[in-house]
């Protein structure tokens, strides 16, 4: 950079210093919008494919990046169909792209069900196998949790985290959107429940502000959500009578935002209904204004 | 040791180790902790004749009367030739001090009272069966399945001071294997006949008395009434009774919440039942009513399992987390397989309640419930006699 002369520096800075008295939306155009991305069409692997085109269009995993840590929702004894899990099909075109690029990739997951129905029924645990990807159920592999401190954090200060997720070079939020009874919805920062051990506590602690809590600590390299067919009723289990269709797939690098667009295929203002994402805006982890982000909307 | 010895102790060793292999199940298919006690014709018998069913089908009734084809033609081959536990008891025989520390054999006593009990409706002591017995080493683990299990070093032990003393002088079903004998069963008899008669002048009664008699026998023990019991899906309604304590079920189990109940009352001693700190029952699990070889658990269909109610939960709202410490929980709903909790909403924050028409009592709740204020909010009741779902989901 060029040094400024201190006259020059007076200069500019009084320009400047008026510029933001008279024009205070200044501050906020300088701020770059976030940027969230919408696929929607019927084809899923087509939908993934082109999110993972625009994945390495806006710098891939990082630079450098060797390992992947994939958290998808595979928690459930649930089909498909049932929309309880990620779809495997995204998962699968996620797995053949990222693999291609030549990062290595690792799906750990905290199951609720026991891994050995809940991994297979999901249809996660065969895409998994077909790409030579490891799924690590944290259920049973107690000792991969490490304790870390979350500064940010209000009521949750600490928690056992899964250590690949801490010691990969890039993080994955990959979630399937839908409902659910105590955290109302549940996408990218609840998804989180499932990569930790202390989960049951939060509900003691208080749900909504330890999910906002440790999304303050957790944050993805990308999240994309599967908004492909929803539960909006009866999760996060299901079977569901109510399922929505949406077929889309959302993408950012701010999970936050990606929850606020993927909630608002649930509810008209749902921050009104989901705390959490409140929360988060009041904690400023992420943002959850849409007249903030540059939203692509994609037809495939 | 001839040859025929030394193929005899080679082919018991590893019928020992197999049956071994079985009763530990683990990742074994189900079928497979079935067979060692399932192939007793004496439970075969005893257990259709009590229950006045013939719980076992045709596959798994065949390999116990091939046994018993087998005994009415050879004797005692089975026992000499196959039986686990006769292989165990072997062992020490070349270090046995050959002392006779049982004098008298009373296994046609235990024979005949196992088959007159049964006539009455309670196969009484069916528990000491040879292969329910194996097969309840397979829940080594669980510290209440040492009462029956303690048959086994017990005899073990004895078998130091007098060989085999359990398979000649003790065994229920070595006996049925001398009666059945084509050649020497008439003799047998003739020769056990008072036996006979005791047998039926304590089996009969005991049949008749221990129904009125089991209801203030836990206080007998000095105990407070313990929790009624969760049992297995498809439990008859005299499960305590028929159960031969063989734990092929609890070995079977994936989840491990099948347990060995201690406490309780006599009928109750050291029965399986399900409790919920370690798991659920899962909803797509149908092993345990496959495995039962006494029809205590009658074998169900994956679709009769999916809506049998095995229990019924209940909340405890003063420990609940909704309820109480208006906390946004729903865990209880969240892992309910089968929609069962209906959600109140107490302002912002939902709160559960059981639907007892979709509710089976699969523990899913009571297993996940975080409260720790005052314990868990959510307790599975059994249901007794088990039904089937009233509601769909």
């Amino acid at each position: 950079m060029q040094k400024l002369s201190r006259r020059e520096f007076v200069k500019v800075g009084a320009a400047g210093s008026v510029a933001l008295v008279a024009a205070p939306s200044v501050k906020a155009a300088e701020k770059p919008k976030t940027e969230v991305w919408v696929f929607k069409g019927a084809d899923n692997r087509a939908l993934m494919e082109k999110c993972m085109k625009t994945i390495f269009a806006n710098g891939g995993f990082g630079p450098n990046a060797k390992t992947v840590a994939l958290k998808v929702n595979a928690g459930w004894e649930r089909t498909p169909e049932q929309a309880a899990n990620t779809h495997p099909e995204l998962v699968d075109v996620f797995l053949e792209k990222a693999l291609a690029s030549g990062v290595s990739v690792v799906i750990p997951e905290h199951p609720c069900h026991r891994a050995e129905k809940s991994f297979p029924a999901s249809g996660i645990q065969q895409v998994a196998d077909k790409h030579n990807v490891k799924m690590i159920d944290l259920k049973t592999n107690k000792n991969s949790f490490k304790e870390i401190a979350i500064p940010e954090g209000k009521t949750l200060k600490k928690e056992q985290v899964a250590r690949e997720f801490l010691d990969a070079d890039a993080v994955v939020n990959m979630p399937v959107a839908k409902h659910h009874s105590g955290g109302k919805l549940t996408i990218c920062m609840k998804n989180w429940m499932g990569a930790i051990e202390g989960r049951k506590l939060w509900h003691v602690k208080g749900l909504h502000q330890c999910i906002a809590d440790f999304s303050s600590f957790m944050k993805p390299t990308w999240a994309i959500v599967d908004a492909t067919r929803c539960m909006t009723s009866k999760g996060p289990q299901g079977p569901s009578p109510d399922m929505i269709y949406p077929q889309q797939v959302i993408l950012s690098k701010d999970q936050v935002a990606a929850d606020t667009v993927a909630a608002r295929l649930f509810h008209d203002d749902p921050l009104e209904v989901v705390n959490y994402l409140a929360i988060a805006r009041d904690m400023g982890i992420g943002e959850t204004d849409v007249g903030n982000m540059n939203i692509h909307n994609i037809q495939i | 040791m001839s040859k025929v010895n030394g193929l005899r102790f080679g082919v018991r060793l590893i019928l020992l180790t197999a049956a071994l292999f079985f009763a530990i199940g683990g990742p074994l298919p189900a079928w497979m902790e079935r067979i060692v006690p399932s192939l007793s014709p004496l439970v075969l018998i005893a257990e259709s004749i009590a229950q006045r069913t013939w719980y076992a089908g045709v596959f798994w009734a065949l390999p116990p009367l091939a046994v018993l084809l087998l005994a009415m033609l050879k004797g005692r081959f089975f026992c000499q030739w196959l039986c686990p536990l006769g292989t165990l008891y072997a062992l020490p025989q070349k270090l046995s001090l050959k002392k006779k520390i049982l004098p008298i054999r009373l296994n046609a006593l235990i024979f005949w009272i196992i088959v007159s009990a049964s006539l009455f409706g309670l196969p009484a002591l069916l528990f000491l069966d040879p292969l329910s017995t194996v097969s309840r080493a397979g829940a080594w683990a669980e510290a209440a399945a040492w009462i029956p299990g303690l048959l086994i070093p017990l005899m073990l032990l004895l078998s130091f001071f007098q060989p085999q003393v359990w398979c000649t002088h003790l065994c229920p079903l070595g006996y049925l294997f001398d009666l059945a004998n084509v050649r020497s069963g008439k003799r047998v008899f003739h020769r056990d006949r008072r036996q006979f008669i005791t047998g039926l002048s304590i089996g009969i009664p005991a049949a008749l008395l221990f129904p009125t008699l089991r209801h203030s026998s836990g206080q007998a023990f000095g105990k407070k009434k313990s929790k009624p019991s969760v049992l297995p899906p498809g439990a008859a309604e005299k499960f305590a009774e028929t159960c031969t304590r063989c734990y092929a079920c609890v070995s079977v189990c994936p989840t491990g919440i099948i347990r060995v109940k201690s406490g309780g009352s006599l009928n109750e001693l050291s029965m399986p039942e399900l409790r919920f700190d370690n798991g659920t029952c899962e909803e797509s699990c149908n092993r345990c009513s496959q495995v039962c070889p006494t029809g205590a658990i009658r074998r169900l269909t994956d679709e009769q399992k999916h809506v049998t109610q095995i229990g019924i939960a209940t909340i405890k709202k003063e420990s609940c987390l909704a309820w109480t410490d208006h906390e946004y929980c729903m865990v209880c709903d969240e892992y309910c397989p089968y929609s069962a909790i209906k959600l109140i909403e107490q302002g912002d924050v939902a709160c559960p309640e059981v639907d007892p028409e979709l509710c089976r009592g699969c523990g899913a709740c009571e297993n996940a419930c975080p409260a720790i204020r005052a314990g868990k909010a959510i307790f599975v009741h059994p249901l007794k006699p088990q039904q089937t779902v009233k509601g769909t989901a």
